[in-house]
């Protein structure tokens, strides 16, 4: 059942925007929370919304993420974040791509660049050359202590997902 | 409405036993099919393989610089939005352009009944019998994402096809539902247009699924037809005055497609609009008659247009 959001889903949804620097971008955007197993966030346009919480649908819009305790971001959510903000990204190689796209994660030396703000055990962007969000990850490192050699960045989830789970994909 | 037949002859039975078609078929497609033996050679080919750029994610200049890149050979087509695949090194869907929802596998025929459609920015659209999803996002694609488009689907099963590909495309003006589209009434919403790409024998789809050759039965188009009636019947009711409704099949049954627009022509205040790509539509098949109308509609064959068996016919409603 698709709903609004409660008053402290939205402050904490408004504070995970913010260490995004996405509180701007975010802030007359239609959301909803789909209830369910998990509490999930929906992005879609004013007219989707008004349709959604008048009759409710299998799916409305594209899932930004999940909220628990804290907010968990989605594929589709983390291509959204990769487009408009500069905020804890990691650029792998064209090699490395094709290594995250089967689920494998992230050697030092497969790192092109990274932004200089995450700490260790972080959420950060997987980003192929292009910019495109091509998984999610989670540092191993600080981001000024990347290390050349070894796993740096374990992969959480990857589009290569995709493929993988097509036939038994859920919402 | 009972299925055509005809009565069998020489040569049906011989090009069924060359083709491998059940010979009901073959006899019906030699009293529609031009050019019968180009296209039964084309049938036995795989099909000319098309992507759609997904330009709610990517420009069609920067999704061909990265596909080249990696060695694909892709050529324009009629539609703007749409590649032939000439040569890919890669499986096409298993590309990180493909994850990444840049681009959709879909045939030109089947981006012809949106292109018909021309939906716009800011309107409430309908897409019937949406799975597995190619062609509600195109649609929400041309609508750049805005607006309303309502996305039904009966079958449980084909939702998550449709889920995973409208996620992945990153349309965000959608609803989705898993409900019969006869019952579309029930959201209480009309539309300014409504694609109805209503559940066939899929004949056109042959080139994919060989298995079709023999597999139908005579029965199976009735059924399709009467199934057809019904769901173009809500349709109609479901349109604003002035609006438009696409009605498509990948069959090339005339009892799945022009009898079905003919029911409409005689049975409501409408008229059909012409397309500019494909072949008109038949004004007769064995011993029916169709409305003149009906020669607006377009088919379009494999061996004619390079695409797999479609038919489109874009309807009006006063």
């Amino acid at each position: 059942m698709y709903r609004e959001l409660k008053r402290e889903e939205k402050t904490i949804l408004n504070r995970f925007f913010d260490k995004w620097d996405l509180f701007d971008y975010f802030k007359n955007k239609n959301l909803l929370i789909k209830e369910g197993k998990v509490r999930e966030i929906f992005l879609m346009t004013k007219d989707a919304k008004a349709l959604a919480l008048r009759k409710d649908p299998h799916l409305a819009g594209i899932k930004l993420g999940e909220m628990r305790k804290q907010v968990s971001l989605d594929l589709e959510g983390a291509q959204i974040f990769a487009q408009n903000t500069s905020k804890k990204k990691i650029v792998v190689t064209e090699q490395a791509e094709a290594l995250v796209l089967y689920g494998r994660d992230i050697f030092g030396q497969s790192i092109i660049r990274h932004t200089n703000d995450f700490d260790e055990n972080e959420v950060v962007l997987i980003t192929n050359r292009h910019g495109d969000a091509i998984g999610i990850g989670r540092t191993r490192y600080n981001s000024d202590k990347i290390q050349n050699q070894g796993v740096t960045v374990t992969n959480i989830a990857d589009r290569g997902w995709y493929l993988r789970e097509e036939n038994k994909y859920e919402i | 409405m009972k299925t055509v037949t005809f009565s069998g002859t020489e040569e049906s039975r011989s090009l069924a036993r060359k083709h491998v078609y059940s010979e009901w078929i073959m006899n019906r497609f030699l009293h529609y099919i031009p050019e019968i033996s180009k296209f039964l050679k084309t049938m036995d080919r795989p099909p000319q393989l098309y992507i759609r750029v997904n330009s709610l994610k990517i420009s069609k200049a920067g999704l061909k610089s990265r596909l080249i890149e990696r060695g694909f050979v892709l050529e324009d087509t009629v539609l703007k939005d749409v590649f032939s695949v000439k040569n890919s090194p890669h499986p096409v869907g298993a590309t990180p352009e493909y994850l990444l929802g840049y681009y959709y596998i879909q045939d030109l025929s089947s981006c012809m009944s949106v292109v018909a459609m021309d939906p716009m920015n800011d309107e409430t659209n309908l897409d019937m019998c949406a799975a597995p999803g190619g062609k509600t996002s195109y649609i929400a694609q041309k609508m750049e994402n805005t607006g309303l488009l309502v996305a039904m689907e009966a079958s449980k099963r084909r939702m998550n096809s449709i889920l995973f590909n409208l996620n992945r495309c990153g349309v965000m003006n959608t609803c989705v539902y898993n409900m019969d589209a006869r019952k579309g009434a029930e959201l209480g919403l009309r539309y300014d247009n409504i694609l109805l790409d209503a559940p066939c024998t899929c004949e056109g789809v042959i080139q994919k699924d060989v298995k079709r050759k023999i597999s139908r039965i005579p029965e199976d188009i009735e059924f399709c037809s009467t199934q057809q009636t019904k769901l173009i019947d809500a349709a109609v009711s479901l349109v604003k005055p002035g609006g438009i409704l696409v009605y498509a099949t990948c069959s090339f049954a005339p009892e799945e497609n022009e009898l079905i627009v003919d029911h409409v022509l005689q049975k409501y205040d409408v008229e059909i609009v012409p397309i500019p790509y494909g072949s008109e539509g038949l004004t007769k098949f064995g011993d029916l008659g169709f409305d003149s109308q009906v020669k607006k509609t377009r088919r379009f064959y494999p061996h004619i247009h390079s695409t797999l068996g479609f038919y489109v016919a874009k309807i009006r409603i006063r």
